[in-house]
């Protein structure tokens, strides 16, 4: 979930891709400590924090990037809800792997939006290399920590073949 | 000897420059329709992925006969691996010089889905053997996606399809790789 340090040449047509990003950055920020507290087990919190930690890193980075190409980022919603209510350890679970799973499935669309609108907008190799780079650093992130959290739901099904779609 | 007319000089010279001209055109049909230039073969960076996931799935064969402990695992990620490789076979159909190929190819199936052994050599390596083979495989296999989805050319047609699922496969193996060490 790194940004690249240079801004590339065809940004603006990468900020509604680097929104949505932050959009699914923002709802996992809110979600972790929810699910923090439902979790029991020592190992599951410690993941939680440190995907929360991740998640701000990442979130950072995108209003910086944003900034610099000239936009602001979008706020984060007063209020994010979980698919179903989070009352114990499996429904904390669900919730987190929802949560990862929109982040690769924006991270997803980044990649997409680098062969289709950010390509279109020209640009240097680089410019958009560093954007694919960002895109899959944040779709890997997103895939393994759903894995963390799938292994814990379905242990005999812990990956999917496509993550983010 | 009859002397020619201006009036008919005129309208023979007229009548052989056509008939010429008409005889060069029906050549350059005729050459334009007897020459048949082969479609460019498909990207190698696809054709280089289909052959890993199709060593990949080979050696998920042989590693799960020797770890049944693991064998819901290894079937799971197998299942995985099969998917991926189905979807990089059907992009790959979007190259008419894929699809040429396996036509020619030798047992190549209606749909051009080409059996294991019908995968690209080049890349194709020794057989893995054990699980310390296969994930190293695996971790190969997630550096050379990942690089082809960096560097797909911008230009590509194909390119709103190929990158975010060469994206996708290359997360999809890097957790295997937690699964398989």
């Amino acid at each position: 979930m790194s940004s690249p340090s240079a801004q590339p040449s065809s940004g603006p047509a990468a900020v509604a891709a680097l929104q949505a990003v932050l959009a699914t950055e923002h709802a996992a920020i809110y979600g972790y400590p929810v699910i923090g507290v439902n979790l029991t087990q020592s190992a599951e919190i410690e993941h939680a924090r440190a995907a929360e930690a991740a998640h701000r890193v990442a979130r950072d980075g995108l209003l910086e990037q944003l900034a610099a190409l000239g936009t602001a980022g979008a706020p984060a919603a007063v209020q994010y809800e979980p698919p179903k209510p989070v009352t114990d350890a499996a429904s904390a679970q669900q919730w987190a792997l929802a949560l990862e799973q929109d982040c690769a499935s924006a991270y997803r669309n980044l990649l997409s939006a680098t062969a289709t609108v950010i390509a279109a907008a020209g640009g240097s190799v680089a410019s958009l290399t560093a954007y694919r780079s960002q895109a899959l650093a944040g779709l890997t992130a997103a895939a393994n920590d759903s894995l963390y959290w799938r292994a814990l739901l379905t242990p005999d099904a812990p990956t999917v073949p496509f993550p983010g779609t | 000897m009859p002397e020619i007319g201006r009036r008919t000089l005129l309208s023979g010279s007229v009548l052989l420059v056509a008939a010429v001209a008409g005889a060069g055109l029906g050549l350059e049909k005729s050459v334009h329709h007897k020459v048949a230039v082969p479609p460019p073969p498909p990207p190698s960076a696809l054709t280089a992925v289909l052959a890993q996931q199709r060593r990949l799935l080979a050696g998920y064969d042989t590693v799960a006969a020797d770890q049944p402990a693991r064998a819901a695992i290894l079937s799971a990620l197998r299942a995985d691996v099969a998917a991926q490789s189905a979807a990089v076979e059907a992009v790959l159909q979007r190259y008419p010089g894929w699809r040429l190929s396996q036509q020619d190819a030798p047992g190549a199936s209606p749909t051009g889905s080409a059996s294991p052994d019908a995968a690209p050599s080049a890349s194709a390596g020794n057989p893995l053997a054990s699980l310390t083979e296969l994930s190293a495989a695996v971790r190969s296999s997630v550096a050379s996606v990942s690089q082809a989805c960096l560097s797909w050319p911008a230009t590509e047609p194909n390119g709103a399809v190929v990158v975010p699922l060469l994206g996708s496969i290359a997360a999809g193996l890097s957790t295997h790789l937690v699964e398989l060490t």
